[in-house]
């Protein structure tokens, strides 16, 4: 029942005591005993020469507001798919934002009741649960698990650090999603600009006074293709093309992404990791070891998105979660 | 040479260059359902499935030599800045009467393709809104009106002004302007032209998510926020991460002091700490430090008792002890922190209001956290004048209206009145972008452009402006409500050099203006000030008033919420926008339409499930909407979205969810967003698409 490889969350006393431990890392048994995951791999890593580009996602500032999904979705054309599709779980957002609720009473109880009892306890939803918020899109693994599943290299690592898709390379096998751990990766099922099933809530792909809307440097994807996020290559490409017409390197914070621009709390940083001054570099620098983290960091996948741990400033001596109960 | 894949292509009957269009055979189903359910009906053989691919794989590639030829005509003289598939930003302002937001709008190739923050402006920072997001495919909403007609006869400007012009030097009785909060200095110059030459003309603003309690609390002006000077918030049911007065602004200025690093041993990371009094589980409470969920009719106790414990006034009694424990300890930290703490409130009673007011006084944070001399603009409107219009409507008093931008019939608690009451008026003109539940009543139809095709200046606080340009010409005939207000007021002047000129006061009329006006055009943004705020008139309620009369509000039975969304709002133009529909709820997780989110114990004890449908009404009025069970709703209460349940804004928003608004209550001093409602269980079911 823990998602503590997932989400991360501490309190802001711990936080002031020492920041060194509101973070719970992963450790593997290796012959030299517990390691890092990252330690142990089968895999040869890639040479990044120019660029490694790269995210980290503050828990702390993100509320949770969605102005990233729907920035990306305009960015990207991304379809709209109706309610229907909705129950079928085939909607097309590629940056979803994931809600957790947890409550904290069960936390000393395994000593006190048994596991067996705590579990059965923990099924039982409290009243006035805590939330978190997570935004997730795909994680761009410099060992990501879709590429080496895909038969025809629709989906490849860039040179740069990004997980990329190749729709007209793409057959449909649906490989890559089902290997995917972060299920961020989706599939085209239908075509969702010209089937008439969805005029009337894609209607703006249907007309030439709706397409008008969309963005001429991205695809609109067709049926039996998977998609996902590209990490806004055609805003990095146009920032490095910007930056070449004027003889110099891309500056720190010229490009961003589509949803790091739209954040209202700036939750979102994007940048280079290549880059030692960048900011991410500085960030990740800083808070390695103290609220850095990758999703599911046991799987050696190793994300390019990285998450700062949530810090509360509740106590939990007077967090009303038990007596509401 | 010619290549072919069968007879029918070789022949070319016209039945096969009728299909050959179809990406699908339509008598070949997608089948929808879940396996198992499907009848044998549903499902084609499987020789005919060969069959038909083989036809339509043929009729897909004859097809596409089929493609119409579009011809692209080259610039005869290319403008200066624009250059084919390189995009421009122009800055510009997103405001609907909800969130106010700067912008800088993308354009290529002459189209607006995407909005982003402005980071030039003081206000939202670079921040941006779901809902202003999603606002450029508004832009190309086919279901906006393409030209100005009377009783759905087409005609040109002209001959719609004339008779608009005669209409109001006829008109016997008032007429009434309706419009939702417009806090643009120019637009209101050019509605006071309109009313200077027909004195009979009134402007009256109301607003669908009103804060006239709040307003009148504080003796006429809205007070202007800074949640980052706070380092204790409590609120009082307001989601002003969300969707409460200007959440973007509101957001990043929370985050401020939400932000940790600790690479300074010298500074000990500090963080606000935010209380959150509320009933249904909202964006702000589930980012609030403690939260405790409470009934809304024990809202005004709450903020009595908090005021008593601030002030050491006594104690309240009649609150749950684990209430009166939250609110002591809130209290207390609130004291410890005072001149650099807030609490605000997002009730729309006056009285509960001014216990607030009397709190952030005594915590003498009236000049640091919350400014009254520079206020904030976003909402203007007077419910008790609205209710009077509705009054005055139904009398037979009011001898014309003009609606601009606004929708009473669809969200005013009292609209299904309105509605009635509209069609034996002499004299009704709107001015909204489509024909909606109000505009279809009206005999003259004037659409207002987009605002990305129209000029406008804006002003969301003093001392605070920003301009609107336009990134595209309008797309259909249309002209913007400024300029016909202008026509109609019998000047021929173009509102852009009317706004132009409002802008010398603000600018200084020296020697510099073109170069500062040009300075303006393209920060989008400026220091200045043009809005004045309307001279109060009523009374401030004082404490031992606003006592009385909160102590008078005890309930029984169950009480719903009615809460805005976040991506709907309060369905506007935004719920013809399927971006937003399909948005999941931050919490819920819901898409496309609303529900009554019940808490678990209700649930369980009422033997509901799920997208059980129930019936909830009040007022002597009822909708029918599925049921969620949502963990955080306060136990005796369920809550409900408006901006669902629109019948006429066009083919994407028609008929998802039900209107809530008319389980409102529409009381003398306000618009009250929460009733005792009563469920019954219809039998039917409707699934919820949750992600």
């Amino acid at each position: 029942m823990d998602r503590h490889e997932v989400v991360q969350e501490n309190t802001l006393a711990k936080y002031q005591k020492n920041p060194k431990e509101v973070t719970e890392y992963e450790l593997i048994a290796t012959p030299d005993g517990l390691e890092k995951p990252n330690k142990v791999s089968l895999w040869q890593d890639y040479q990044y020469n120019d660029h490694h580009w790269g995210m980290a996602i503050d828990l702390n500032s993100c509320i949770g507001c969605g102005s990233c999904v729907i920035g990306c979705q305009t960015e990207n054309n991304i379809a709209v798919v109706g309610k229907q599709q909705v129950i079928n779980r085939r909607e097309m957002h590629w940056m979803r934002i994931d809600r957790y609720y947890s409550s904290n009473h069960h936390e000393d109880e395994f000593e006190k009741n048994g596991k067996l009892k705590t579990y059965a306890e923990m099924e039982d939803p409290s009243d006035n649960p805590q939330v978190i918020f997570q935004p997730m899109m795909c994680q761009h693994c410099n060992h990501a698990p879709c590429e080496t599943v895909c038969p025809v290299l629709a989906t490849t690592h860039s040179s740069e650090g990004l997980n990329q898709m190749t729709y007209n390379r793409c057959v449909g096998t649906r490989y890559c999603a089902n290997n995917c751990p972060y299920k961020v990766r989706r599939f085209n099922w239908f075509s969702y600009y010209s089937n008439e099933k969805f005029e009337d809530v894609n209607g703006h792909m249907f007309t030439d006074l709706g397409r008008m809307v969309l963005n001429p440097d991205v695809t609109v994807r067709a049926r039996g293709v998977m998609e996902k996020c590209s990490m806004c290559v055609q805003r990095i490409q146009l920032g490095k093309l910007e930056a070449k017409k004027q003889k110099r390197r891309p500056k720190d914070g010229e490009i961003v992404t589509a949803c790091a621009q739209s954040c209202p709390t700036e939750a979102i940083l994007f940048g280079d990791m290549r880059d030692p001054s960048s900011r991410l570099s500085q960030l990740l620098r800083r808070e390695d070891g103290e609220r850095a983290f990758h999703v599911l960091d046991s799987i050696n996948v190793q994300p390019n998105i990285t998450y700062l741990t949530k810090i509360r400033n509740g106590s939990a001596e007077f967090f009303p979660a038990e007596e509401n109960a | 040479m010619k290549y072919w894949k069968g007879i029918e292509e070789l022949d070319n009957s016209p039945e096969f260059v009728k299909n050959a269009f179809a990406e699908f055979p339509d008598f070949l189903p997608v089948k929808e359902g879940r396996a198992g359910t499907a009848d044998d009906a549903s499902v084609a053989p499987r020789r005919d499935f060969l069959k038909l691919m083989g036809f339509s794989v043929a009729a897909a590639t004859l097809a596409a030599c089929e493609t119409p030829v579009h011809k692209a005509i080259p610039y005869l003289n290319k403008p200066e800045e624009v250059d084919p598939t390189i995009s421009n930003f122009y800055a510009s302002t997103y405001f609907t009467g909800s969130d106010y937001n700067a912008v800088l709008v993308k354009n290529r190739d002459g189209r607006p393709i995407k909005l982003e923050g402005n980071p030039e402006s003081p206000v939202t920072r670079g921040g941006l809104s779901a809902r202003a997001q999603a606002a450029v495919l508004n832009l190309y909403d086919g279901a906006r009106l393409r030209q100005f007609a009377i009783k759905g006869k087409p005609v040109e400007f002209e001959q719609l002004d004339a008779a608009v012009r005669t209409g109001l030097a006829s008109a016997t009785g008032k007429v009434a302007l309706v419009s939702p909060t417009i806090i643009s200095p120019s637009t209101k110059r050019a509605i006071a032209a309109l009313t200077g030459r027909y004195r009979n003309v009134e402007h009256i603003m109301y607003d669908v998510n009103s804060a006239s309690g709040l307003i009148q609390a504080n003796g006429g002006v809205l007070p202007a926020y800074d949640f980052s000077r706070a380092n204790v918030i409590v609120s009082l049911g307001a989601d002003f991460l969300g969707t409460w007065i200007s959440p973007v602004e509101y957001s990043r200025q929370y985050v401020t002091n939400r932000k940790v690093r600790a690479d300074n041993a010298a500074v000990k990371p500090t963080m606000s700490r935010h209380f959150q009094f509320e009933t249904a589980l909202s964006l702000t409470g589930s980012n609030a430090d403690v939260r405790v969920a409470v009934k809304p009719s024990e809202m005004g106790a709450i903020a009595l008792a908090l005021y008593n414990a601030v002030t050491g006034a006594g104690a309240t009694t009649g609150l749950s002890a684990l209430a009166q424990k939250q609110v002591t300890q809130a209290a207390t930290e609130l004291r410890n922190n005072r001149g650099a703490s807030l609490v605000v409130s997002g009730s729309n009673d006056p009285a509960v209001q001014a216990i607030v007011a009397a709190t952030n006084q005594a915590l003498g944070n009236v000049g640091t956290t919350l400014s009254l001399s520079a206020p904030s603009f976003v909402r203007q409107g007077d419910d008790a004048r609205m209710t009077q219009f509705v009054n005055e409507l139904k009398s037979g008093a009011i001898g014309g209206v003009i609606f601009y931008n606004a929708n009473p019939v669809y969200d005013h608690p009292r609209g299904e009145e309105i509605k009635a009451a509209l069609p034996k008026v002499a004299l009704s003109i709107s001015l909204n972008d489509r024909l909606d539940e109000t505009g279809s009543l009206c005999q003259y139809q004037a659409p207002d452009s987009h605002w990305l095709e129209s000029w406008n200046d804006y002003e969301p606080k003093r001392g605070f402006m920003s301009l609107a340009q336009p990134a595209i010409t309008p797309l259909f005939k249309t002209r913007q409500a400024q300029e016909t207000f202008l026509r109609w007021a019998g000047s021929n002047e173009s509102y852009y050099n009317f706004l132009k000129d409002g802008w010398r006061t603000v600018l200084g009329a020296n020697g510099g203006f073109q170069a500062a006006w040009d300075k303006v055009v393209h920060d989008g943004v400026a220091n200045g000030s043009a809005l004045t705020t309307t001279p109060f008139t009523g009374q401030v309620i004082s404490v031992a008033d606003a006592t009385s009369r909160i102590g008078s509000t005890a309930k029984t039975g169950i009480e719903a919420v009615l809460y805005e969304k976040v991506g709907i709002g309060q369905g506007g133009v935004e719920a013809n926008n399927p971006f937003l529909h399909e948005l999941p709820d931050p919490i819920s997780k819901a898409t496309w339409g609303n529900y009554v989110a019940v808490p678990r114990k209700m649930a369980e004890a009422q033997k509901w499930s799920q997208g059980d449908v129930l019936k909830v009404s009040a007022n002597g009025k009822s909708i029918e909407v599925p049921v969620l069970v949502q963990p955080g709703q306060a136990e005796g209460t369920v809550s409900i979205a408006v901006g669902y349940g629109r019948t006429k804004t066009g083919k994407v928003g028609d008929s998802v969810g039900a209107n809530a608004f008319v389980l409102a209550q529409s009381t003398a001093s306000g618009t009250l967003y929460h009733n005792i409602v009563t469920l019954e269980k219809t039998g039917a079911t409707n699934p919820i698409a949750q992600t």
